[in-house]
């Protein structure tokens, strides 16, 4: 399996306010295949972490690298460009788009992409076989059950290929049966070469990583191996 | 509660608001629009009744009247009196007057009448006491600004200065109607003095008679033949024939008893109105009443008391100046009715949409133990502070918006230099701002406590539950808003079929017994019409508004620019719900606009045409005196065509008429609407009329056709009188012409009862009239020039030309004339029409921006999430303005249309105000200038897309992270 390194930080700070530091100096390294768990108290800045990996905002200090390019200094459009092809977001609230079919949700980033009609359809008809959403894809979204809503999202997050997957919380909404077939369905994108980064509270959940990171008053504190998680 | 109470409580309640101005942004809009239009259309229209009022006092003949108590004074002690009152600074001049003010002598049981009459012996000897009645001045009158006010419309001049010779100022009409002019010397004139029994057993017997007779008595001056401020002065009626008091002087010793007796004289003042207070209508009675008093007091005779007795005429011309300006009030109400409900539905719904909005603060605030008070506490505080910041603002717009409606020359036209007029408006105006803000308190308050308590009253579970359901109002449940829109665009069609393009013919509605003139019809159609069409439009909007970007989704979505947003587009058009508001608002506004801008448009251009009517050309000439000056006019370079315009007075059976003399090689270059013919068209008409036959031709007004039931092809008599001063025989004459046309009204002012001839018919008439003694060459003499100047000439310049001709006495120059339209007494038409249309405008582009922005923020986490999953922020916006198009293009299109069945539906209400204001009597027809209404709806459409993409700034700019955060 090729092991090219996806994500890095090094020396990651990140500050929102002269008070507040939230990040401080965080070194990570994910490569591809590779499926971490991010863990920690409330406030230990789990989420400030993914979202600056999903190039949603900026450090304060350090650096990041997608796909081995730095993108501390990318404007705005090249951020989002680096979000439409090279990162996957999955939410606890899924935020599909209401009124829309499972299958047109899938759609949107290839949409967003430039590419529509058929190429597209079949494409999201493909990625939603892949969740076994296959028999719903006409459905609106308001018609499908929580675990259901998320394995749409995880094939809209899917839609362009990224390189990395990042999951906030993802089963947080959802009963253990779902939350473990999401969980599956991650480690089977692991095991295709993609990265997956999870932030989640549930210990067992997490423990079905390959990695857990703990994440404690800004601070990268450990790295666990999942066997050795406590439930 | 204590004052740091209150003042606290409203701290907190003002940072709330700055906190979550976005929510509160339609709510302030409707409370400033509404006290802005309420306070400024009273200010307004208060500025209006005081400049009307002014008016009226300028151009009064006189605002004070005085007469004799004691028969035993007379003509002269009123002289005498007039002396002594020349220094007073609050008088600008006065005059004696003797003349008819109808004195009725009450005896036991009979009262009596003294008449003054004269007859035109020569000229009119079968009249036994005619309508001629005299009026004997003193030789000042001519100085006074008493005889300015009709001396302003006289041929030759007010000249009764010799005290010598025998010299009357006569009406236009006894000059037409025995061909006298400026020169012309009257050989006998009778004057009678009768008293009359009027009522009683003796009635309509001659009590007294004394007749003088003036000899070669020479016309000095002709006068048209209203005088007076609208008219409102009966005393300078047509019909007067004014001669110099010298003459009862030298004639009259048996009729200067009878005058005296009957106190036939008064002494005329008029007041010097900068001594007065003209804006107060009541303080400035008083003052004219204590200027009467004050003369009184110097009139004291033997007897220690007054011996003349003085009248206040203003206070008399003050009811129907009154009832005037309730009619204007009345009318301004409903021009701006629509506008207020219109302000009055945005600040309710924008109170609802921030209610909307704080749905789960509520709840959360429920949760955590507040009771219902408490939370109904916080939002009236918040609302009574918005509402004294909006009333704030709302009255000091109003101001100045009132200036600038104020300062309105046309229909979007302005004069904002005049300062003067500025000052006007800036007073504090009690009663303005007392009023709009108990309204809009008022239902500000209704509206806080409905529906406050609607949301406090949820549960809690469905305050915090995301998402909220939209119900359908009562009508659109009912589908009630089809069948009112259906209703009001039949009334408009109705309305377009019997009154816009006469499609139905009078005799139609005579076959079927049916008058559309009456009472019920207009309510049915035109008042149910108007109301159904406007409040139908705006309800179905959102229908409309969702239906055919429906249809339309598919070939809209495929367009390039679009594809790669379009799932998302479609994702929002089905969320239509938020915009249902908008819709209503813009349907609603902006079919106000288009009610304004097509009555505004319309409105300058009935004014135009009115003036091109009165005028007939580029030119119209008056001389003092009838001759022919076509070559001393043509003598100028600029001059293209002279055409004269001669008349002669006739009859008809029993119709009097004045028949015009036109060239027919040139009628055709006049300003001659094709409107104005009936029956058969203009052109064709001159065709015919050009063609000589055996009868002469002529083309008649439409009046006098209905009057004699005449219609194309008929062969009339016109009747004239021939005098015959050497035989003093007088006998009749006739002439049968055939008609070939008939008209509204012809160029030159030439009116309905009129009738049209060539030079020929009218020589042949003239012939007539003269005994057959009369030879003209080619040159037909006219008093009257109609002159088309060639193009591009300086037409200012050419008509300073035209003064300096011999024997001139008036031009009108249709250009110039037109483009002072705005400064003639419109009555605040122009000034309330760009009213309406400004404030529906800004009404709809504060709710649009108002809307969007909520509608904006709600969307704030989706478009959140689109970008995380790579949408550009030109997709995000590409991504609104497709959402939102179609919708607003659908609104505006459909407001429009609504917009144009009210113009039609209202189009007989603007009508009757201009004719009841005596605006002129063409009709009204309704013009489209088509440009206006498409940048009207692109001004709407672009305000509506601005708001959008603007709201949608913040949210392409947002914190991601926030955004998405689950919470």
């Amino acid at each position: 399996m090729n092991t090219e390194l996806k994500i890095q930080t090094t020396d990651l700070y990140k500050d929102f306010g002269p008070d507040v530091q939230v990040l401080k100096g965080i070194d990570l390294k994910i490569k591809s295949g590779d499926f971490i768990a991010l863990m920690g108290p409330s406030g230990s800045g789990k989420s400030t972490l993914l979202n600056i990996l999903g190039a949603l905002i900026r450090g304060t200090e350090g650096e990041v690298e997608i796909n081995g390019r730095s993108i501390n200094n990318l404007n705005k459009k090249e951020l989002t460009l680096i979000r439409r092809h090279e990162i996957g977001w999955i939410f606890q609230d899924f935020n599909l788009l209401q009124n829309l079919t499972a299958i047109e949700n899938v759609m949107i980033p290839l949409h967003l992409d430039g590419m529509t009609g058929k190429n597209a359809t079949e494409k999201a008809m493909k990625l939603l076989e892949r969740v076994d959403l296959a028999d719903r894809a006409h459905h609106l979204t308001d018609a499908l059950s929580g675990g259901q809503q998320q394995r749409v999202a995880i094939a809209r997050a899917l839609a362009n290929d990224p390189d990395i997957i990042l999951a906030d919380e993802p089963t947080g909404n959802l009963d253990s049966e779902s939350g473990k077939s999401i969980i599956n369905l991650f480690l089977e994108l692991a095991k295709e070469g993609k990265s997956v980064l999870m932030v989640s509270h549930d210990v067992a959940l997490a423990n079905s990583a390959h990695k857990v990171y703990v994440l404690q008053n800004g601070k990268l504190v450990e790295e666990i191996d999942s066997m050795e998680v406590e439930i | 509660m204590g004052i740091m109470n209150i003042l606290d409580s409203a701290f907190h309640s003002f940072q709330s608001i700055l906190r979550n101005k976005r929510r509160s942004t339609a709510m302030i809009a409707g409370i400033i629009l509404g006290v802005s239009i309420l306070s400024g259309i009273i200010i307004y229209t208060e500025v209006l009744q005081q400049e009307n009022f002014e008016s009226i006092v300028d151009s009064a003949e006189y605002e004070v009247s005085f007469k004799v108590i004691e028969s035993i004074h007379g003509e002269s002690h009123l002289w005498d009196v007039s002396s002594l009152i020349q220094n007073d600074v609050r008088i600008e001049s006065s005059t004696v007057i003797t003349g008819p003010r109808t004195s009725v002598f009450d005896n036991e049981k009979n009262s009596f009448v003294l008449t003054l009459s004269s007859e035109l012996e020569d000229l009119d000897p079968e009249s036994e006491l005619s309508a001629f009645t005299p009026l004997f001045v003193r030789d000042n009158f001519t100085d006074t600004s008493i005889s300015d006010k009709i001396t302003s419309s006289i041929v030759g001049s007010f000249n009764l200065t010799s005290t010598e010779t025998n010299q009357t100022v006569i009406p236009e009409i006894i000059a037409t109607q025995f061909n006298l002019q400026v020169g012309s010397i009257i050989e006998h004139i009778n004057i009678t003095v009768a008293e009359t029994v009027e009522r009683g057993p003796s009635a309509g017997v001659p009590a007294k008679s004394e007749t003088f007779t003036l000899e070669n008595v020479e016309v000095t001056g002709i006068y048209s033949s209203s005088g007076g401020a609208a008219g409102l002065f009966a005393n300078f009626e047509s019909s007067k024939l004014y001669f110099n008091t010298a003459i009862l002087d030298r004639f009259g010793e048996n009729v200067m008893p009878l005058i005296n007796e009957y106190k036939y004289q008064y002494l005329a003042v008029k007041i010097n109105s900068n001594e007065f207070t003209i804006t107060d209508l009541d303080l400035m009675n008083t003052e004219i009443n204590t200027l009467i008093n004050d003369i009184s007091q110097l009139a004291i005779g033997e007897s220690g008391d007054t011996t003349i007795e003085g009248t206040n005429e203003i206070e008399q011309l003050l009811g129907p100046f009154e009832i005037l300006n309730v009619l204007l009030i009345i009318f301004d109400v409903i021009l701006v009715l629509p506008l207020v409900i219109l302000c009055l539905y945005l600040l309710s719904f924008g109170l609802e949409l921030a209610l909307e909005e704080r749905k789960r603060e509520i709840g959360i605030f429920k949760v955590q133990g507040a009771d219902s008070k408490q939370i109904f506490t916080m939002i009236r505080n918040e609302s009574l502070v918005l509402f004294s910041l909006g009333a704030t603002i709302g009255y000091l717009s109003s101001i100045f918006g009132a200036w600038i409606i104020g300062s309105a020359t046309g229909f979007m036209e302005f004069d904002l230099d005049n300062i003067n007029q500025f000052n006007q408006f800036v007073s504090f105006n009690v009663a303005a701002l007392v009023t709009s803000v108990l309204i809009i308190l008022a239902v500000l308050t209704i509206n806080v406590y409905k529906k406050g308590r609607e949301f406090i009253d949820l549960e809690v579970t469905e305050a915090v539950q995301r998402g909220s359901k939209i119900k359908k109002g009562f009508f659109r449940r009912n589908n009630l808003d089809i069948f009112m829109v259906a209703y009001g665009l039949l009334a408009g069609l109705i309305n377009i079929l019997i009154w816009e393009t006469q499609f139905f013919e009078a005799e139609f509605f005579k076959k079927i017994n049916f008058d559309p003139n009456t009472f019920i019809w207009t309510l049915i159609i035109d008042f149910l019409g108007i109301i159904f069409l406007w409040l139908g439009a705006a309800i179905s909007g959102a229908r409309i508004a969702k239906w055919l970007p429906q249809k339309s989704e598919r070939l809209f979505l495929s367009l390039p620019k679009l594809k790669n947003v379009a799932l998302i587009i479609r994702s929002g058009l089905k969320r239509r719900g938020d915009i249902d508001n908008l819709v209503f608002i813009i349907v609603l506004t902006l079919s106000i606009s288009t009610l304004a801008g097509i009555q505004g448009v319309t409105d300058q251009a009935l004014a135009e045409d009115t003036l091109e009517y009165n005028i007939g050309a580029d030119y119209k000439i008056t001389f003092s005196s009838r001759s022919n000056r076509s070559a001393d006019i043509m003598q100028y370079t600029g001059v293209k065509e002279v055409m004269e315009l001669p008349t002669v007075s006739a009859s008809v059976l029993s119709s009097s008429t004045t028949v015009y003399g036109m060239n027919p090689d040139i009628i055709s270059s006049l300003l001659w609407h094709d409107l104005g013919f009936e029956e058969v068209s203009l052109e064709k008409a001159l065709a015919d009329f050009k063609v000589k036959g055996d009868i002469p031709k002529v083309m008649i007004g439409t009046l006098l056709a209905e009057e004699l039931t005449a219609s194309i092809g008929d062969e009339i008599n016109l009747r004239v009188k021939i005098a015959d001063p050497v035989e003093n025989v007088t006998d009749i004459a006739r002439l049968k012409v055939k008609v070939i046309g008939t008209f509204n009204h012809a160029p030159g002012g030439v009116d309905q009862d009129s009738i049209v001839a060539n030079y020929d018919t009218i020589t042949e008439l003239q012939s007539l009239i003269a005994n057959n003694t009369l030879v003209y060459d080619d040159q037909i003499p006219a008093n009257t020039y109609l002159v088309n100047a060639k193009n591009g000439v300086d037409k200012n310049a050419l008509e300073r030309d035209f003064t300096s001709l011999e024997g001139y006495n008036e031009i009108r120059n249709v250009e110039r004339e037109i483009s002072e339209i705005g400064q003639e007494n419109n009555y605040g038409i122009p000034g309330l029409l760009t009213m309406m249309y400004l404030t529906s405008l800004i009404a709809s582009i504060i709710s649009a921006f108002a809307f969007s922005a909520i509608i904006m923020e709600r969307r704030k986490r989706e478009f959140a999430v689109l970008q995380t999953v790579g949408a550009t922020s030109t997709q995000i916006y590409t991504t609104a303005f497709g959402e939102n198009f179609l919708v607003m293009l659908t609104s505006v299109i459909w407001g429009t249309i609504a917009g144009l069945g009210l113009s039609y539906l209202m189009n007989g209400f603007f009508a009757f105000i201009g004719e009841f204001l005596g605006r002129g009597e063409l009709p009204r027809t309704i013009v489209l200038e088509w440009n206006t209404l498409i940048i009207n709806g692109l001004i709407i459409l672009v305000g509506m897309l601005s708001a959008t993409l603007i709201s949608v700034i913040s949210s392409v700019r947002q914190d991601l992270t926030e955004a998405t955060r689950t919470i």
